[in-house]
């Protein structure tokens, strides 16, 4: 009698071994139904295809990264130089120790700070530290003009130059988000930057500013409550807990904040995230929307809600200006176009649809909404 | 042999680099670090191309590796810390969504997707992503990946019955 591991194992070699040689021509993304083992597996493979992993812009930039650091060490060269450093210190600590135990030498800082008073008789050991003690002996200030080396300082002799000590420092999750390496550490980097350079029109103007020092430990104290709302958001599937960090940003910082954007961004997500798009559409509705950049994403988003709302008048406003920008092909645009049809559709402009069916299937042959435009184009 | 250089390399083979990467890494790769690691290695390398094969498949290998080390590192990472989700993901990819419910239904069908091919042989899941995500024919995976046809045919029958065990295993895919 076979255990039933071994059963299972041999009925999965057995089917293993009469796989054949037989060319598959059809894959299983590519079936129509979805019954069957073969049409569910394809219905699930189907959702994990990735058409455009990044967009022209990313393409861009990745291409921009590529020119700079191509002409950097590799990082195995890099890793060479510094295992090469950490031996350099290992031999040179062994040298030292071997020296230290085999003429007498003494590195011990202790030692070092005690400065024999001049006449008194030194304790020392091995002959090298006795000449040493010798001849700072003879070149030491008479012990009258030498003061007390314990002796505390008083506050008035204390440095009035506030050192960066004086400086408040930042809280422990702030510091944390603003070392690490994700995409968002780096977007707080190239938010920091923009932070940093001077307002157009605000050079030379008599307004005080803070110290740089305190207006990064805000800005890391603002984005570090931003990941953790991103991360409640995106990490935990906790859209409320994501909401109530983003109330706590709001009341800290305020609608000024060096990150406001992206604060309102997370909280139309985590809005969208609990079905509350009506309260989504109120927030967007309050933000002056500029059709570039990060805010591109919410006039998108304002669009389709304005549209679910039936308004498409106002829905076609922002769908129009999402699709004024030439040259841009990617998600975005995709939805702006066929946004924009439904809304003309709807508003009973036949041809302006038409025509937006007609130039999304061109751009987007394979996009997401492209089955649902043929049918729409050949009713 | 004419080598192109690495901007037009780059210019020319970004969009199906970036397609493969983010097609055999899954939901959980930083698809823009990939690519620029794949092109950084591809232009330390290009002098060593003799041109015996096509520079697609010569990517594609560079590509592979690169992916499968970065996967081995997480999967120690993941265990280090317990984690079964990555850093924060792009916030980008927020941006793409229609609705968050569909976006939802979507990532959990991707989760579910490579839950099963993570258990699959690497042989296997390479293969069945080609044919099955890339929507390629056993053919031209042949010319890309330098396999025999013969053999490719054989592994993707064993990776769709080995597919369809593990997701019977996985509940389906509706865990």
């Amino acid at each position: 009698m076979r255990p039933p591991w071994l059963r299972r194992s041999w009925a999965r070699f057995t089917a293993l071994r009469a796989a054949d040689r037989t060319p598959v021509r059809r894959a299983w993304t590519a079936l129509d139904e979805v019954d069957g083992d073969e049409g569910r597996a394809g219905a699930l493979l189907r959702q994990a295809i990735v058409r455009e992993p990044m967009s022209d812009t990313q393409l861009a930039a990745g291409r921009a990264r590529l020119r700079r650091d191509r002409l950097r060490a590799p990082r195995g060269a890099r890793l060479a130089q510094i295992a090469a450093g950490l031996v350099v210190m290992l031999v040179a600590g062994a040298l030292l120790a071997a020296a230290r135990h085999f003429l007498g030498w003494s590195a011990s800082g202790s030692e070092r700070r005690t400065f024999p008073a001049a006449g008194e008789p030194q304790a020392v050991r091995g002959r090298a530290h006795a000449r040493a003690g010798a001849v700072i002996a003879a070149a030491a200030p008479p012990a009258a003009l030498v003061p007390p080396a314990e002796e505390p300082v008083p506050p008035a002799y204390a440095p009035a130059r506030p050192g960066p000590a004086a400086l408040p420092r930042p809280p422990r999750s702030a510091r944390i988000a603003a070392s690490r390496p994700t995409t968002h550490a780096r977007a707080e980097v190239a938010v920091d930057d923009r932070a940093a350079r001077p307002a157009p029109g605000a050079a030379g103007d008599s307004v005080e500013h803070p110290p740089p020092g305190l207006a990064t430990s805000r800005l890391a104290e603002e984005s570090g409550l931003l990941t953790l709302a991103l991360r409640k958001l995106r990490q935990d599937d906790d859209p409320a807990g994501a909401l109530a960090t983003l109330d706590e940003h709001t009341r800290r910082f305020g609608a000024v904040g060096a990150l406001a954007v992206e604060a309102d961004t997370a909280r139309v997500e985590a809005l969208l995230r609990l079905g509350r798009h009506a309260d989504a559409l109120a927030r967007l509705e309050g933000l002056a929307l500029a059709p570039t950049g990060s805010s591109r994403g919410l006039l998108a988003a304002r669009a389709e809600l304005r549209a679910e709302q039936g308004r498409c008048v106002a829905a076609a406003v922002d769908f129009d200006r999402l699709l004024s920008r030439a040259g841009e092909h990617d998600a975005i645009v995709e939805r702006a176009l066929h946004g924009r049809a439904s809304c003309r559709a709807q508003a009973g402009d036949v041809m302006g649809a038409r025509a937006d069916l007609e130039t999304y299937l061109a751009r987007f042959p394979d996009g997401r909404f492209a089955a649902e435009a043929r049918s729409m184009l050949h009713r | 042999m004419v080598r192109p250089d690495l901007d037009a390399l780059y210019r020319q083979h970004a969009p199906a680099v970036a397609r493969w990467v983010a097609h055999l890494g899954g939901p959980r790769v930083d698809v823009d670090d990939l690519v620029h690691e794949v092109f950084l290695i591809a232009h330390r390398r290009l002098a060593e191309f003799r041109g015996d094969a096509k520079i697609t498949t010569w990517l594609y290998r560079i590509t592979e590796r690169v992916v499968s080390a970065r996967r081995r590192r997480d999967r120690a990472r993941r265990f280090m810390t317990r984690l079964w989700r990555g850093d924060v993901e792009q916030s980008t990819a927020a941006m793409s969504r229609l609705t968050p419910i569909e976006e939802v239904e979507r990532q959990q069908a991707r989760d579910a997707v490579y839950r099963v091919l993570d258990r699959m042989g690497e042989k296997y899941r390479s293969l069945l992503i080609l044919f099955e995500l890339e929507g390629m024919s056993g053919e031209e995976i042949a010319a890309l990946t330098g396999i025999k046809l013969a053999t490719i045919w054989v592994r993707l029958r064993r990776g769709r019955l080995l597919f369809l065990a593990e997701l019977e295993r996985d509940g389906g895919g509706l865990r």
